[in-house]
């Protein structure tokens, strides 16, 4: 298994899938992707971070129910798994601790 | 819905073969709804390029298909494998003995030839400083050897030393000639000795076991020993300070010994001695005469070649002429490539020849492939008989891969049991082929890694090649049309399927390409044992049979000479005897001569023999005009003989009566009193030179004796009777002259003997295979045969039926080698200054013997088949 190092854009589309909760399929991903961060990305691109993820063990994936738009098939949805939260809580109380660390004359230009 | 557009099909066909199935269905879902959305805002064609694009982006590792994570146990499957294999390999024994004889015999030949070529280029490499150690030799235009001579004079070498910064050390080397050693009661000749300076310690990596290696030869009348001859006069052990008689002349003092020096150098000695002991003869400028010293240098950096090359024609211009200084171009040769590119005259041994180690090698790589391809011809024209075998692992869950691996380990079986066999043969021939190069090869794997790694590249080279082909159409078998109905039908299939077609054009294939190398094997050994057979039997000019040669000593005592000379005459089985200083085939004076009333363009390179009056009629050399040498004129010590060519190319009209000298020994002005015949007094390599003869009693050296054929062994006998008489200080011995002249082509006839051997071994493994290859045929068409012998044919009409084919590719095999050997042969041929030319007899003979191998072959199976009664053909099931 490759290393569990958490990248920039995996951060974003973990913390995207946790955001949609149950809806967390390719598509809703890059559109919430385009509207948050005006980022376009390309639909595999979102594919291969999210696979990336779950062989990282943060996203876990099961196909939902059968829809008429996509000529019948089913949605890969994801969902977050606790390691997921995990190292988006480490991630995130890394930065606060940063920003706490950082003095004051620090943004004083 | 039906007009409801959707994406390209052959898109997510391809996203089919392509993705992981676990994942497909999410991809193709959000392609298709990113497809509905595009179309409803951007059309059609858009919708279906951004279909396209993004499809695109799933064809990356991610997304691939996974492998099968199989659950086989490979251990298990391998042991079943090589059982089925054995099983297999002992039911068509006939095939397995074909594939395994190929394969040893061809891995028999590449090991021995590998073994040689090994030993080949390995010479004079195991120097420390060999790519810093070079030969000094000079090329000197208008020479009649070309190439260039291999010793200069004696100050070159310490005088480049002295005066170049490039040269960092130099050591000469020259003959001793043979010797007479005695030490007690204890008294050999001995011969391989070398002059040689102190330095030779530094530049050459020669193990001196004993001894200072910067002191051993700096006194005069020191001597080193290999350790074989320290062996030999010294049992006791303890040779160093000890001293020794030489030629019952001198003592000379035992400073060191020295290991035996290595075969693969291009210069051997038994032992050194001190140069500074050695006296050259007075004969004038020494920077130009006697050209005796072989001088090797060592450079500072291999890269100041060309800069030492430089410099050292500078030197010449100090110490030379001007004249002779411009026609003399020194160079240096990297010692390691002495053995095999060096051609000059004078050579301190016979040395190899690198184009013998290209033909050794593709020989020995064309025997390989036709093995090989025996290997592949009976492996895929047999496959049928494994068809239900891969039917029914297919069926039990083999994959493709596994059945690949299969009948790859099991090629690799077999070619791994013929290189051990071969291996153990190759050890049992090794002796012989030692005695034949006169070499000692030695076949360890352990101590040479090389030729380990070459044998397991050999062995897993030929059992992938081998076994690729068979492996790759064995497995791409359908289980289904394999399975259904009996072996017949799935035998019918087979016959119309288009893998068995490749198949067999592929077998065609091959057996072409194993008929070309062989014709153009056939033609190449043709062509060598036609040039030799020329070189034994053309006449050379004079009679080279029944003529012994007797070394003298030197200096020698005129009168006791003729005395002896007197004596032999008067025995019986003596028909003639001649004293000379030197002969055919053997060395050459270079001593310039000077023809009176002549430009220097008038006057050619020649070579010089010296004789006396009896030469001529000992070699049976013929005048051509003019009068030979007499004893009854007293003048005749200073007169002169030159060969035909030398009086075409001298520039006199009539050279009888003009006159010539040698003012470089002293020799006065005096006339040519005859011409003779050309005859060839060198190896028939170069074309015959211009040379003159003379008499000069104090260079004598040797005795030639003409017996009578009848009588030879009673004569050499009464010979070494008479011998003690003459001279009881030198043992008797001689050397038959046909044989040392015969030597001049040894490398040829052993190279002759060589390629014929290859080529019998070749021509033999390419009939084996069609000989299988028919084997199998004849099996196959058992009950066609029968239906027609019912409906008459007769023998003739099934071994037509049978060879045609055959024949035919054959023919295509012969067609394409006739050029190519074409090439190679005139190529070589051209090494010889006198050659049979390449006759289309050569060519001819060639397609005749490949064709009648081939229907020799084939026409044992057609007879059998011819003969065998239709009730038990038409019977027979495959």
């Amino acid at each position: 298994m490759k290393g569990t190092h958490l990248g920039e854009f995996e951060e974003l589309v973990l913390l995207i899938v946790a955001v949609l909760f149950d809806n967390a399929y390719g598509i809703a991903v890059q559109e919430e992707i385009a509207k948050r961060s005006g980022r376009k990305v390309t639909i595999s691109t979102v594919h291969s971070a999210l696979h990336r993820l779950d062989k990282k063990g943060y996203v876990t994936s099961r196909y939902g129910e059968a829809t008429a738009t996509r000529g019948g098939r089913r949605k890969l949805l994801f969902t977050v798994t606790p390691a997921g939260e995990g190292v988006l809580n480490q991630s995130r109380k890394l930065r606060n601790d940063l920003w706490d660390s950082i003095p004051e004359l620090a943004f004083k230009f | 819905m039906s007009n409801h557009p959707t994406p390209p099909d052959w898109i997510n066909r391809l996203l089919e073969a392509i993705c992981d199935p676990k994942r497909l269905e999410g991809i193709q879902g959000d392609l298709a709804e990113l497809y509905d959305q595009r179309l409803a805002e951007k059309g059609k064609r858009r919708a279906n390029w951004a279909y396209f694009f993004d499809a695109l982006g799933f064809l990356r590792p991610f997304a691939w298909k996974k492998p099968n994570t199989s659950t086989l146990n490979h251990l298990y499957m391998f042991r079943n494998y090589l059982k089925v294999g054995l099983r297999n390999l002992n039911k068509h024994r006939g095939y397995t003995f074909i594939n395994m004889l190929g394969l040893v015999i061809s891995f028999t030949c590449c090991l021995l030839i590998g073994l040689h070529l090994q030993d080949e280029l390995s010479f004079d490499r195991y120097h420390e400083k060999q790519d810093r150690l070079f030969r000094l030799a000079n090329h000197s235009a208008g020479a009649s050897y070309e190439n260039g001579i291999a010793k200069v004079s004696e100050p070159w070498a310490p005088e480049a030393k002295a005066t170049i910064p490039e040269i960092e050390d130099a050591c000469r080397f020259v003959f001793v000639g043979q010797s007479l050693f005695t030490k007690g009661d204890q008294q050999y000749y001995e011969h391989g000795g070398l002059y040689t300076d102190p330095s030779v310690f530094n530049m050459f990596s020669w193990d001196l076991l004993e001894g200072d290696p910067n002191q051993v030869l700096a006194e005069p009348n020191s001597i080193v020993l290999t350790k074989t001859l320290a062996q030999k006069y010294f049992p006791s052990g303890n040779a160093l300070g000890e001293s020794l008689t030489i030629d019952n002349e001198q003592a000379w003092k035992v400073t060191g010994i020295v290991e035996d020096i290595p075969d693969n150098s291009h210069f051997t000695f038994n032992f050194l001695v001190s140069l500074n002991s050695y006296t050259p003869p007075d004969q004038g400028d020494k920077w130009v005469r006697w050209n005796q010293y072989y001088s090797y240098v060592l450079l500072d950096q291999k890269e100041s070649k060309i800069e030492a090359e430089e410099k050292l024609d500078q030197m010449l211009d100090q110490h030379l002429e001007a004249e002779t200084a411009a026609a003399y171009t020194p160079f240096l040769q990297p010692i390691a490539s002495i053995h095999l590119q060096s051609k000059l005259h004078r050579e301190m041994s016979t040395n190899g020849d690198l184009s013998y180690i290209y033909i050794f090698g593709i020989i020995g790589l064309f025997i390989l492939l036709i093995a090989s391809s025996n290997f592949v011809n009976l492996s895929t024209a047999r496959a049928t008989h494994r068809a239900k075998e891969v039917g029914v692992r297919k069926v039990i869950g083999a994959n493709r891969k596994s059945l690949i691996f299969q009948f790859l380990s099991e090629s690799t079986i077999v070619v791994a049991t013929a290189a051990v066999i071969a291996f153990g043969l190759a050890r049992l021939l090794l002796p012989s082929l030692n005695t034949f190069l006169n070499k000692t090869l030695q076949l360890d794997l352990f101590s040479n890694p090389t030729l380990l790694l070459g044998l397991l590249g050999m062995v897993v080279f030929t059992g992938f090649l081998a076994g690729t082909y068979p492996a790759l159409v064995l497995s791409s078998f359908r289980p289904i049309q394999v399975l259904k109905g009996s072996g017949g039908k799935a035998l019918a299939f087979f016959k119309r399927g288009a893998v068995v077609n490749r198949g067999q054009l592929l077998r065609k294939g091959l057996v072409v390409f194993q008929f070309m190398i062989a014709t153009f094997l056939i033609i190449a050994s043709l062509v060598v044992s036609g040039q030799l057979k020329y070189i034994n039997n053309k006449n050379l000019g004079f009679n080279k049979d029944q003529i012994i040669n007797i070394p003298l000593s030197y200096p020698i005592d005129q009168t006791k000479l003729s005395t002896f000379q007197a004596d032999l005459e008067e025995m019986p089985g003596i028909l003639n005897v001649s004293a000379s200083a030197n002969r055919p085939g053997g060395s050459d004076y270079g001593v310039p001569y000077e023809a009176l009333g002549l430009s220097e363009e008038e006057q050619p390179a020649m070579r010089c023999l010296v004789v006396d009056e009896n030469f001529l009629d000992t070699y049976e050399i013929k005048l051509a005009s003019g009068r030979s040498f007499s004893k009854e004129i007293a003048t005749d010590s200073n007169v002169y003989l030159i060969n035909e060519t030398a009086a075409k190319q001298l520039g006199w009209d009539n050279p009888v009566g003009e006159r010539m000298s040698m003012p470089a020994v002293g020799r006065e002005p005096a006339p040519i009193i005859g011409i003779v015949k050309d005859f060839h007094f060198h190896s028939l390599h170069e074309p015959i030179t211009p040379l003159y003869f003379f008499m000069e009693k104090t260079w004598y050296s040797q005795l030639n004796v003409k017996l009578d054929a009848s009588r030879i062994n009673e004569t050499l006998e009464t010979i070494e009777a008479r011998w003690d008489q003459f001279d009881a200080d030198l043992p008797f011995r001689y050397t038959f002259f046909d044989r040392s002249f015969g030597a001049l082509h040894a490398a040829e006839r052993r190279t002759g003997r060589m390629i014929s051997i290859l080529t019998l071994l070749a021509i033999f493994i390419t009939a084996l295979g069609l000989f299988g290859l028919t084997t199998y045929t004849a099996e196959k068409r058992t009950k066609e045969m029968g239906i027609r012998k019912v409906f008459g044919a007769n023998w003739v009409d099934i071994l037509s039926l049978f060879s045609k084919e055959i024949l035919i590719l054959v023919g295509i095999g012969v067609i394409l080698a006739t050029p190519i050997a074409w090439l190679v042969s005139s190529n070589w041929l051209d090494n010889f200054a006198y050659n049979i030319g390449l006759g289309i007899g050569f060519f001819l003979l060639a397609a005749l013997l490949a064709l009648g191998i081939a229907l020799l072959t084939v026409s044992y199976h057609a007879l059998d088949s011819a003969r065998r009664s239709p009730v038990i053909s038409i019977r027979h099931e495959v």
